[in-house]
C-alpha cells in the first residue's frame, strides 16, 4: 500500500531547475497528506521563481500520479507566514551590557541594572555571555542546576529576574577551555534553547572585547541596544572606543556609557579621591555624542553586595548608588524607544 | 542608521532579481547573478578575481532561497545551489546599488 513516506520519497527524486538540492533535502515541502487515494503535497510559498515552480508542480503531478493506488495529486503552495516574529520568542527587547575592557564592573553593572529595572515594574532576564568567566551566580547567590528538557533550558530566579549562565552548568573551580567556535555554539544555544517565558527585557552581560561572542550576539538577535562600562582612565577609555566602532558596524545603537569606579569617597575624611583617573566618560559623551548613563562611585557596600549575593539595589534600595542605577534604568528604556526601528518586511 | 541604509522592504522577484525599498523612498533592484557576484563571504572575497567570475557564473539559472534578518545591520541570502555563507550588510547593498542615479553619485564620489 502506498504510504506518506513513498511519496515523500517521490517527492526527494524532484530537483527543480536551478537548486542545489531535491525539493524534501532544501526543505519547500511544508506538508504531505493522503487520504481516499489523493495526494495532497503543500510546498512553501516564496523560494521558487514562477516558470520553475510550474515546471515542479507539473513534475509533482506526474511522479507522485505514478504511484499505485493514487488517484488524485492536489498541489497547494502555504500560505506566506508573517516574518514579523522576535528573535527570541516572549523577549521584547534585548540589550547588551558591554565592555571592551575587563575587569571594570560590567557584570555588577549588568546585575545591578537589571534588578533597578525589575523595581520598575518590567519582567526582565539576565543571560550572563561571559562563558569563561561567569560570576552571575556568585553576584547572585544561585546555586544549582537549570532545567533541561531535551533541547530545552529552563532559567533559574533570583530577586525577581530569570537567569541563566554558563557558571550553572560547571563546579565551582573547573575552568573552561574552550576555543571560539564552542563559545559561539553555546551563545547561540543560549539565546535559541532558553525558554524565558515573557520578558520585557532580557540583559545580556557580554564577555570583554570585540570577538567572536558580541559577533554572534550581533548577528543572532537583533539587539535594541547596548550600554558600555568603562572606568575613568584611558587605558580603558581606548578600549570602549574600539567597542563603539564595532557596535556602529552592526547598526546595534549605544545607549549611552557607564563611567564604573568614579572616584572614592574617603569613609574617614570625606574627600574624593579619582583612583583612576577622570574625563573618560566625558570624552566619549564628547567625541561620540553618547550619554554619559551614569558615574558610579567605588563604594565597598557595591562589593559587598556582589559578593554576597545580594545586588546593591535589592539590598539597599534607598542607597545613593541604588538611586543612580534607577536612573540608569530610566535612561535605557527611554533610549530603547528612541533608537526602535522596524526590521525588514521580507516579501515574495 | 541613516534611511539611505534601512530597508523597509526586500523583495524576491523570482529567478530575476531581488528589489529593496529604503526608509527614503528609493528602490533598488538588484539582478540576482549581480547581487551573487557581489558576495561578501569571506570565501568570495579571498578568490582571485579571475577565477572568482568564473566561479560565480551561474551555471543555471541562480535564484535565492532563503532570505534572513540578520541582526539589525544585514540579511543573509541563500542561493538555490546552496551558497549560503554571504552576509550583506545593509550599508553595502545601498553602496551596491546599481541604479543610473546611484551609479552617476558613486563615480561623482570616486573622482
Amino acid at each position: 500500500m502506498t504510504t506518506i513516506d513513498d511519496v515523500r520519497e517521490r517527492l526527494a527524486e524532484i530537483r527543480p531547475a536551478g537548486l542545489s538540492r531535491d525539493l524534501i533535502a532544501a526543505g519547500l515541502v511544508r506538508e504531505v497528506t493522503l487520504r481516499d487515494g489523493v495526494a495532497m503535497v503543500q510546498l512553501l510559498p516564496g523560494p521558487l521563481p514562477p516558470p520553475i515552480l510550474a515546471a515542479t508542480i507539473a513534475d509533482i503531478k506526474r511522479v507522485v500520479g505514478a504511484l499505485p493506488e493514487v488517484v488524485g495529486v492536489d498541489v497547494q503552495i502555504a500560505r506566506p507566514s508573517e516574518q514579523a516574529q522576535a528573535a527570541i520568542p516572549g523577549v521584547a527587547d534585548i540589550v547588551a551590557v558591554a565592555s571592551t575592557k575587563g575587569g571594570v564592573g560590567k557584570s555588577t553593572v549588568a546585575v545591578n541594572l537589571a534588578c533597578a529595572l525589575t523595581r520598575r515594574g518590567l519582567r526582565v532576564g539576565l543571560l550572563d555571555a561571559d562563558i569563561y568567566g561567569p560570576s552571575l551566580p556568585t553576584m547572585l547567590a544561585i546555586a544549582g542546576r537549570p532545567r533541561v528538557e531535551q533541547t530545552t533550558v529552563y532559567p533559574l530566579e533570583a530577586h525577581g529576574l530569570k537567569v541563566m549562565s554558563m557558571g550553572f552548568f560547571l563546579d565551582d573551580t573547573s575552568p573552561v577551555i574552550w576555543r571560539g567556535p564552542l563559545v559561539t555554539g553555546l551563545l547561540r544555544q543560549f539565546l535559541k534553547d532558553v525558554r524565558w517565558g515573557e520578558l520585557d527585557l532580557l540583559i545580556v552581560d557580554m564577555p570583554p572585547g570585540t570577538g567572536d561572542a558580541a559577533l554572534t550576539l550581533a548577528q543572532q538577535v537583533p539587539l535594541s541596544g547596548v550600554v558600555v562600562v568603562t572606568t575613568p582612565q584611558p587605558v580603558s577609555v581606548i578600549d570602549v572606543e574600539r567597542g563603539i566602532a564595532m557596535f556602529n558596524q552592526v547598526n546595534t545603537p549605544v545607549l549611552g556609557v557607564v563611567e564604573n569606579m568614579s572616584g572614592y569617597v574617603c569613609p574617614h575624611c570625606g574627600r574624593l579621591d579619582e583612583v583612576f583617573g577622570a574625563g573618560g566618560a566625558v570624552h566619549l559623551e564628547q567625541t561620540y555624542g553618547l550619554p554619559i548613563l551614569a558615574r558610579i562611585p567605588l563604594d565597598a557596600a557595591v562589593r559587598t553586595g556582589g559578593d554576597a549575593g545580594v545586588p546593591i539595589v535589592v539590598a539597599q534600595p534607598e542607597h545613593p548608588i541604588s538611586r543612580l542605577y534607577a536612573a540608569m534604568a530610566e535612561q535605557v528604556c527611554e533610549g530603547i524607544e528612541a533608537a526602535r526601528t522596524a526590521a525588514p518586511r521580507i516579501v515574495g | 542608521m541613516s534611511p539611505s541604509a534601512l530597508p523597509t522592504e526586500i523583495r524576491r522577484l523570482g529567478a530575476r532579481a531581488v528589489r529593496i525599498v529604503w526608509a527614503d523612498g528609493h528602490e533598488s533592484e538588484f539582478p540576482n547573478t549581480y547581487l551573487r557576484a557581489h558576495c561578501p563571504c569571506a570565501g568570495c572575497r579571498a578568490r582571485p578575481q579571475r577565477s572568482l567570475a568564473v566561479l560565480n557564473e551561474p551555471r543555471e539559472e541562480i535564484y535565492p532561497v532563503q532570505i534572513g534578518v540578520v541582526g539589525r545591520y544585514a540579511v543573509s541570502v541563500e542561493w538555490s545551489d546552496g551558497h549560503d555563507t554571504g552576509i550583506y550588510a545593509y550599508r553595502t547593498l545601498r553602496d551596491l546599488c546599481p541604479c543610473e542615479a546611484c551609479a552617476v553619485a558613486a563615480a561623482r564620489a570616486a573622482s
